[in-house]
């Protein structure tokens, strides 16, 4: 049965990664560790989308994948400056940390509910696979009605880590992010292609 | 005749002010990692106000003298404007966030106040292939106040490279030892020249006509001289901060170059390559220091790569090739033979003048932090901060980390990439070396924060 972690067994597991093959959360502090959680801050990177350069997101279009860079852009915001989140708008955003999970630990990345009570939606893809190593890519939506002023170094989330039955090492096309990732959709097209072909 | 005159160049100089301006407004956008930028920005509007203003003095006043306001509209508008301040358009945007390193520029930022502390950097990446740094002390010529340093743009987030930064930033603190030595430098060198060129048969000359060929010998030599004495102590410097991080990241920029090319006019009468890294193995490097990196880091294919690649920098400098090819050419012969004799002075005032405030690569903390983060790089994680203590006891908890210094990030980043070099063929799972980059940028961006 899967269980979350403690305080005390977070500790322990990054105790491990000091040393080996344990849990590494980076840059962390004490403070951030709750009773069965670790709060992550919002990162320096933003994606956003420039609308005004795709007529549709389709992924069957040959283009959309090589192009990605025509309709969403990355933006830096340095530290104090502010990032202003529009209702209704999405953009990709990135913890500050940087997560190492050990093969036998996964983790759900979950928003603080101060943030959520104000519209913030913080992540869609929750779910962080044992061995995955990088900063999480965070979909950040305004769900409110108000404009929302975003900083680098917010505690937006939380990381809520479970101990996994068995072992298990990433696979997935997201490899050492350091800031928030473009979406894979060559992936996702030759899924779709393969099993057409079935 | 003047009247249309000045018409014209008020129409052009009209023009000219109305497109820097508006190239201005559209480089205000708050996208720079430092509020430098934008605060050049202002102090150029403020300047294009400036020359509107004087323009109006001049044409107010142009009935008296046309030929005069003709001529104060070309040298005190135009000119300026030409030749200085619209270079800061290039610099402005090469300087935007995207367009430059930005996880590293606090970290450069950082090294430049404790190096030039009276500098006010603008750091931007350029097309050229190449380092530099250009400052000015006259009000009159660009870049006053400001001191630019440029990197070059394709490899804008080599971060390794990088470490070229140490040497560039020391350029203009080597203006106060040329300035301490150079009037000896120079009578040795005329000295020298004077006996070479006596030597010599220069039957035919004239006794003016001699004096005039000894003058632009020496004043060449002494350029010769003035220039590797400059570029040996900015290396010296580079070495004193990161070591073999210094010696590696030149080597690496330095591939594609001939390391054999003779100091010339063409080439900036630079001093050949082999010679710099014969200077800097001898005089800067400490070979106790990088035995102990050896032994201090857990024996892993990475430290035997790394050992290697130093080993084969050392067989390199070991014949002193280098010094040998200047002994060839008679100038070079004199230049360099007063580089020679200014070198052990050249690395007392480099260990002298680089503060104390800067951990340099060879202090305990440094050499202590490396194996760690080495160890990180090698998991995959930012080299970017040592976990001291860990207490797991309820009620006690702590976590406790040391923030990593900028050069045990490089070195451990350099002893990465010695073996990134070898397994890159055989090992499908290596990271790329892009993947290498981020996670030192990222370290980088850490450290300031934790800072």
């Amino acid at each position: 049965m899967m269980s979350i972690l403690t305080k005390q067994v977070i500790l322990e597991e990054l105790q491990r990664g000091k040393t080996g093959d344990g849990l590494i959360v980076s840059p962390l502090r004490i403070d951030q560790i709750g009773p069965s959680s670790v709060d992550v801050h919002l990162g320096h990177e933003f994606i956003v989308f420039r609308r005004a350069l795709i007529a549709s997101f389709d992924i069957t279009d040959d283009k959309l994948s090589e192009n990605v860079h025509l309709y969403q852009e990355k933006v830096r915001i340095s530290e104090g400056d502010k990032f202003v989140l529009h209702p209704q708008q999405l953009v990709l955003g990135a913890t500050r940390e940087y997560i190492a999970l050990p093969n036998n630990i996964s983790v759900i990345i979950t928003g603080r509910s101060t943030w959520g009570r104000t519209g913030l939606i913080i992540a869609t893809a929750t779910k962080i696979d044992p061995g995955f190593k990088g900063c999480v890519t965070l979909e950040l939506m305004n769900g409110g009605v108000l404009p929302l002023v975003l900083y680098p170094g917010l505690r937006v989330a939380q990381l809520v880590l479970f101990r996994t039955e068995g072992r298990s090492t990433y696979k997935g096309s997201y490899k050492w992010p350091t800031g928030p990732t473009f979406p894979n959709l060559g992936k996702e097209i030759e899924y779709m292609n393969k099993n057409k072909h079935c | 005749m003047p009247d249309l005159q000045i018409e014209r160049i008020y129409h052009q100089i009209e023009t000219e002010l109305s497109v820097f301006s508006n190239q201005l407004k559209k480089l205000e956008v708050p996208n720079y990692p430092i509020k430098r930028c934008q605060e050049i920005i202002e102090k150029l509007i403020e300047k294009v106000e400036a020359y509107k203003d004087k323009i109006k003095l001049i044409l107010d006043q142009k009935d008296d003298n046309p030929d005069e306001a003709v001529r104060k509209l070309i040298t005190q508008i135009h000119n300026p404007l030409v030749r200085q301040d619209v270079k800061f358009l290039d610099w402005l945007r090469g300087a935007q966030t995207q367009n430059v390193p930005w996880s590293f520029i606090p970290c450069i930022e950082h090294l430049a106040q404790a190096i030039i502390p009276r500098h006010e950097l603008l750091t931007y990446c350029a097309n050229d292939y190449n380092y530099g740094i250009t400052w000015s002390q006259s009000a009159s010529s660009a870049p006053y106040p400001y001191t630019v340093l440029s990197l070059p743009r394709l490899h804008r987030t080599n971060i390794l490279w990088h470490t070229i930064i140490g040497h560039e930033l020391f350029h203009p603190r080597c203006v106060d030892f040329i300035k301490e030595h150079n009037e000896e430098a120079l009578t040795k060198i005329y000295t020298q020249c004077e006996k070479a060129f006596r030597s010599k048969e220069n039957k035919g000359l004239s006794r003016k006509l001699k004096e005039e060929q000894l003058d632009r010998i020496t004043e060449t030599t002494h350029v010769a001289w003035c220039r590797a004495m400059v570029e040996l102590l900015c290396d010296m410097a580079c070495v004193e901060l990161f070591g073999p991080a210094a010696i590696l990241a030149t080597r690496a920029f330095a591939a594609c170059s001939p390391i054999e090319e003779m100091p010339s006019p063409e080439n900036n009468f630079y001093p050949p390559r082999l010679f710099r890294f014969e200077v800097v193995w001898k005089y800067s490097m400490d070979k106790k220091k990088l035995v102990a990196i050896y032994t201090k880091c857990q024996k892993s294919e990475a430290i035997d790569c790394f050992k290697q690649e130093m080993e084969s920098f050392a067989e390199l400098v070991s014949s002193s090739e280098g010094a040998a090819l200047l002994e060839k050419h008679p100038l070079a012969k004199i230049a360099y033979g007063e580089v020679n004799r200014f070198l052990y002075r050249a690395n007392v005032f480099v260990k002298r003048t680089l503060p104390d405030t800067i951990e340099r690569w060879h202090s305990p903390k440094v050499l202590g932090q490396i194996p760690k983060l080495l160890e990180r790089l090698q998991k995959g994680v930012p080299p970017n901060e040592l976990v001291v203590r860990i207490n797991k006891s309820a009620g006690k908890e702590k976590y406790e980390t040391q923030s990593a210094e900028l050069s045990a990030i490089l070195i451990a980043g350099w002893i990465y990439e010695t073996y990134w070099q070898k397994k890159y063929d055989q090992d499908a799972e290596i990271m790329p070396y892009e993947t290498i980059s981020r996670l030192l940028l990222k370290a980088c961006e850490d450290i300031q924060f934790n800072a």
